[in-house]
């Protein structure tokens, strides 16, 4: 019981960033590089060291990805995971990396998504389907490197959707209801991503070997009135392909998702933030968790899910100790009723954390379930 | 495209809210986040990119020009960080989109510590050619209540009336200066996500203090609704003390506003701020007609049903241009 694994993506180390940019790589970041190869033990790491102080290359390149990939599953596996993936460190952003892939897809500008920060926003601009596989070397890589269990994160149609812009398929409807053209719009588009393009990408990664796939839909939640649409998009994507699935939502009011939710077919198991809600004081009693709220739906509703308890606040370099998460994992026990269904994991993708401060909150996560088993037995 | 029996009626069009950036804008604000440029690299840059938002206005023909509030960072920041009584809180979404503002959440009583929309900055009046019609955007009462975590009032009331005093002040302050048109944008008025409806106690309070906000103001006003259904609070709203009504036309079917005698004007959101398809010109007019014949309206504005700034720059300024055509198109003897 309590198994733990991260959501998915870590921080991209300096070298790596610098090397696909063919920016010069300072001499810091070739012994940052020797430094965390050296402690996490990777075999053969003085190649990269040599690749890093070799001529730019599209093999460099390509090299200098592989070599972030396998120190990522070093740092998971050396923090004592049992579930590991490789930070999505061959991806350049969850959304990115995938939409640009899609057929139809057509990346239209950059806006914002708050204060300073933007990000690039696609289109589409004609019908969606499938290219080509998407995750799948990148998955057979991590499988080829990896010593423990291996979970997949990908991203899902609902959240493609939502995070895109839709001229396509607003452009075929007619009327003057814009309302009920924009809707309609917005479910044709989510149902053909989900049947024509992340349906056969589970497929391919169930047929090379992917036991368990987490499909990440941060928007499920965004437009209430369209939780329905995320369960049908859901449904049509795992349909049929027998592997493990859970599904991360984060930052969301959760309730919203009630009572769609309970019509999605196959999902193993649900992962959500919590530790970014909750209080720092140990405690396992009903007004020590505040955070911890949102179980009393699984529970309430009772679709005998899995829970991926999130336990780390990734938003802050706060390092929360074992006893904390020890806390954290017994009071959800407590409200489950039934531990065998809780798996531990930090809130979300630690990518906004330096590697430092990531694998020592992954530490204390492993140690902090550690001592919950312990409790419970 | 022809209004049936027009003549009478009065066709305008305006932008609703803030602007997208320029993308060289996009980048100094990034570099100043990294410490790679400087404030008055960003600032000269916002100037330049609110000048030649304002001119390309002006060459298009539209009605009341905005600066594009291209250095708010969200519709709240300037109240949020410019009155006592408040801090600036975490990040929260947007409504239901993909952007996020900081929520200000309410410490203590909320005063005036000076000007919140300062000239030159928050409004950059000094940029507008003489004889423009200036518009300014501020938050309504309703909405930055219910957008804020009130920690001290814990009664939205009390908090929306010291609020549209203050905004009151600003407002007068704003049109002393020559704005012309104030738009309070009010969301949350129609934002229903799966919730229940605004009740009718709180549309009432809504109504009270826009009657403090707009208190012995000289200028037009608008209630500007967006994000949601505007037909499920239409009787309400037409008591409201403002002239015009903002209606998101992406929401609200104009069928469900038909049975009403609307004699405010009404600023005709239909167009997408929130997609890249441009919507043909064609589209625009014909949509604004049955509007204005459907509502049997005076008075009319074209405009987007939000902010434009979720949008790419080149792709808000194509809808720009096709909103001003379409507005041209429809004046009388066009």
């Amino acid at each position: 019981v309590l198994e733990t694994y991260e959501i998915g993506s870590l921080a991209k180390p300096a070298w790596r960033v610098k090397a696909l940019r063919g920016l010069p790589i300072a001499e810091a970041d070739v012994e940052e590089a020797a430094r965390w190869g050296s402690s996490l033990g990777v075999e053969g790491y003085r190649d990269l060291v040599a690749v890093l102080r070799g001529e730019d290359s599209e093999e460099r390149r390509r090299r200098v990805v592989e070599w972030s990939a396998i120190y990522a599953i070093k740092l998971l596996e050396a923090a004592g995971l049992d579930y590991v993936f490789d930070g999505e460190q061959w991806r350049s952003e969850m959304y990115d990396h995938f939409v640009r892939r899609v057929k139809g897809m057509a990346p239209i500008g950059e806006v914002r998504s708050f204060d300073n920060k933007y990000y690039t926003k696609a289109s589409a601009i004609g019908p969606v389907d499938y290219k080509e596989p998407i995750y799948l070397d990148e998955f057979l890589f991590t499988k080829e490197n990896a010593r423990r269990r291996v979970k997949v994160p990908i991203i899902g149609a609902y959240t493609l959707v939502d995070w895109s812009f839709n001229e396509y398929y607003l452009s075929r409807q007619k009327g003057k209801d814009l309302g009920r053209a924009r809707r309609e719009a917005r479910r044709e588009m989510a149902l053909e991503m989900a049947s024509k393009v992340i349906r056969r990408e589970v497929r391919a990664l169930a047929d090379a070997g992917a036991e368990w796939i987490q499909i990440d839909e941060p928007a499920a939640a965004a437009q209430p009135e369209e939780v329905s649409l995320v369960v049908e998009t859901f449904n049509e994507s795992a349909r049929g392909i027998n592997c493990k699935f859970s599904v991360h939502i984060c930052f969301s009011d959760y309730s919203l998702l009630f009572p769609a939710v309970l019509e999605m077919k196959g999902c193993d198991q649900f992962a959500w933030e919590f530790a970014n809600r909750d209080s720092r004081n140990l405690g396992t009693g009903d007004g020590d968790r505040p955070g911890y709220e949102a179980l009393r739906l699984l529970r309430e509703y009772d679709g005998r899910w899995e829970v991926g308890l999130g336990v780390a606040d990734v938003h802050v370099d706060y390092l929360e100790p074992p006893e904390l998460i020890r806390d954290r994992i017994l009071y959800a026990s407590r409200v489950l009723s039934d531990p065998s269904r809780i798996y531990v994991n930090p809130d979300c993708g630690l990518r906004t954390r330096t590697w430092e401060v990531a694998f020592a909150k992954l530490q204390n996560l492993v140690a902090g379930a550690r001592l919950a088993r312990r409790e419970l037995e | 495209v022809t209004l049936p029996g027009q003549g009478g009626v009065e066709i305008a069009c305006y932008l609703t809210g803030i602007h997208p950036r320029s993308e060289r804008l996009v980048q100094l604000t990034r570099d100043l986040d990294r410490r790679r440029a400087t404030e008055s690299e960003v600032e000269d840059q916002s100037l330049k990119d609110a000048r030649a938002l304002i001119e390309r206005q002006r060459e298009l023909g539209f009605t009341y020009l905005i600066d594009g509030l291209l250095n708010w960072q969200d519709l709240l920041r300037p109240f949020t960080t410019g009155m006592e009584g408040i801090e600036l809180g975490p990040l929260a979404r947007w409504f239901n989109n993909n952007t996020f503002y900081r929520k200000p959440v309410v410490t203590g009583r909320i005063r005036q510590r000076d000007r919140i929309i300062r000239p030159g900055r928050e409004l950059r009046l000094d940029l507008f050619p003489s004889g423009s019609k200036i518009k300014a955007v501020i938050p309504a009462p309703f909405s930055f209540a219910r957008l804020s975590d009130d920690r001290f009032y814990r009664d939205r009331t009390r908090l929306m009336v010291d609020y549209a005093e203050i905004l009151n002040g600003e407002a007068r302050e704003l049109v002393r200066e020559g704005v012309s048109y104030i738009q309070f944008s009010d969301p949350s008025l129609v934002y229903r996500g799966r919730g229940e409806p605004v009740d009718r106690a709180a549309i009432r309070d809504a109504r009270d203090s826009m009657q403090v906000a707009t208190e012995g103001l000289k200028c037009e006003t608008c209630l500007q609704t967006y994000f949601g259904d505007c037909s499920r609070i239409i009787s309400d709203l037409l008591d409201f003390p403002i002239g015009w009504i903002g209606i998101d036309f992406y929401e609200t079917r104009i069928e469900a506003l038909a049975d009403y005698a609307i004699e405010k004007g009404i600023a005709c959101g239909c167009v997408d701020g929130r997609n890249s398809l441009v919507e043909p010109v064609e589209q625009i007019a014909s949509f604004a007609s049955a509007v204005a014949q459907e509502l049997e309206l005076e008075r009319m504005i074209i405009c987007p049903n939000c902010d434009l700034e979720f949008l790419p720059l080149k792709v808000a300024e194509r809808k720009m241009e096709n909103i001003a055509i379409s507005a041209r198109r429809l004046r009388p003897g066009a």
